[in-house]
């Protein structure tokens, strides 16, 4: 009788950490963590849940982008290149297509991937 | 005592599948290498024991081709085609193989792919990104000077007319997908994402045992239209969005020129993505259909039967061949597209 309460006991046990353990990885939160990288050397990394409004102005021979952090969202508002792609790109929405600035060799991405592998364009 | 089993079974089975849930976390990490090259940004992604080795080889092979394909560098062999004041010139086989390829699909074209179009392109600002609408006598004049039939091949030596100038960006980043492919294969890599600034080239399936996901960025907006599950092969996609000014008058041009009329191609198609085995065909065959418009292309589609196409018109319709219509799917965000699929 015992050793049948034990079992059970053991069953129930391993039945939960295998329930929360599942929830725990479908519910963990994506940390939204963002990397700023110039040239391939990362100068910001950024959690965009926890991170406030601001601007960032990143220089890189002479010309700049502007950078913006509003309600948690990434984007390029200026830049001195001539084709300005970067702005144009809009918020950071995938890791399967960073914001890229060729002039300024900037690149604005998710750390983490997420559901799309690569974005065709 | 006997109804113990099937419990500790279940519980096991829960545990288990708790584990897979991101399974990722018990196979291999990838390697992956990010950097500037080819005017682009280049992402390379690769799973297995030479990763490492494989990825440093790639860059390095990436840099080469660059110098050997740059039209601007001095030292590049197309720049010294470009000044050779018709004068032939030899240069290496890699260079030779892109050449020779190019010619060939400008054949199987019609002439819809032509690689001396630079000056024109310059012209426009293209290259330089001082846009500016050239004039029709202007274009008319830098015309006589194009045209693909008038390069000479003869082995690894090459004659371009004066006044000529070649350049080889609608399929050099689709060539050097299929050599660095190559590379990451020799090192024994069975799984990889190349990432050449948007052409997707991909070696088997993911290390999960499902097919790579691509997003498809859509030409109306910044999203991304549809998804589109593949392996080992290569998707490349050629659209107006991707460089592009408006003029004065108020309309849009773009970067994909009619060799025919030295202006940007209107044939109704917004987007076309290809998707082979090959890099170098699907990129050069993205934009020549870009140029050729839907009804060339379901022709071509049919007669070399050796690759596939999703096309999006200035109408919002979505035409897709059969064979990928399977692995094709809308996002939410444009269901209003009308899709239909090209029998063979």
């Amino acid at each position: 009788m015992k050793i049948k309460n034990v079992l059970i006991i053991t069953c129930i046990l391993i039945f939960l950490v295998g329930l929360i353990g599942s929830l725990w990885l479908i519910f963990k939160s994506h940390s939204q963590k963002v990397q700023i990288i110039q040239n391939g050397e990362v100068l910001y990394i950024i959690e965009l849940e926890k991170s406030g409004d601001e601007t960032i102005e990143i220089k890189y021979q002479g010309s700049k982008n502007i950078i913006q952090i509003d309600n948690h969202k990434i984007s390029v508002i200026d830049a001195d290149c001539p084709d300005k792609t970067c702005v144009k790109m809009g918020e950071l929405k995938s890791s399967a297509a960073p914001i890229v600035c060729l002039p300024n060799k900037l690149v604005i991405k998710f750390a983490e991937t997420d559901d799309i592998d690569a974005e065709v364009k | 005592m006997k109804k113990i089993f099937p419990c500790i079974l279940i519980a096991g089975m829960v545990f288990l599948n708790s584990c897979t849930i991101q399974s990722s976390i018990f196979v291999t990490e990838p390697k992956s290498k990010s950097f500037f090259a080819m005017d682009t940004y280049m992402t390379i992604t690769a799973y297995g024991a030479n990763a490492e080795i494989a990825l440093n080889q790639a860059e390095n092979k990436i840099a080469e081709l660059e110098k050997l394909w740059s039209v601007t560098d001095e030292n590049s062999e197309i720049y010294a085609i470009n000044h050779s004041h018709g004068k032939s010139i030899q240069v290496s086989s890699e260079t030779a193989e892109l050449l020779d390829f190019s010619l060939n699909i400008s054949e199987m074209t019609s002439g819809a792919l032509d690689c001396t179009m630079y000056p024109i392109l310059t012209e426009w600002g293209f290259t330089t990104s001082n846009y500016k609408i050239p004039t029709d006598a202007k274009i008319n004049e830098l015309l006589e000077n194009t045209g693909y039939e008038k390069i000479n091949m003869n082995g690894n030596n090459i004659t371009v007319p004066k006044n000529m100038q070649i350049d080889m960006g609608a399929v050099g980043k689709g060539y050097t997908g299929d050599l660095i492919a190559d590379i990451l294969r020799e090192n024994g890599i069975e799984s990889a994402l190349l990432d050449l600034g948007g052409n997707i080239q991909t070696i088997g399936i993911k290390t999960n045992g499902t097919k790579w996901k691509l997003g498809l960025r859509s030409p109306f907006d910044e999203g991304l239209f549809a998804t589109l599950e593949v392996s080992e092969c290569a998707v490349i996609t050629s659209g107006g969005y991707e460089r592009y000014f408006v003029g004065d008058d108020g309309e849009t041009y773009w970067h994909i020129l009619d060799p025919k009329t030295g202006k940007p191609a209107h044939s109704g198609l917004i987007s076309v993505t290809v998707v082979g085995k090959e890099g170098r065909l699907c990129d050069a065959l993205s934009t020549s259909i870009f140029v050729m418009g839907l009804d060339n292309a379901v022709k071509l589609w049919k007669e070399f039967n050796n690759f596939e196409m999703i096309l999006v018109t200035d109408k919002d319709e979505i035409y897709l061949t059969e064979s990928i219509e399977k692995n094709f799917s809308l996002n939410q965000m444009y269901e209003n597209l009308q899709v239909e699929v090209i029998q063979r």
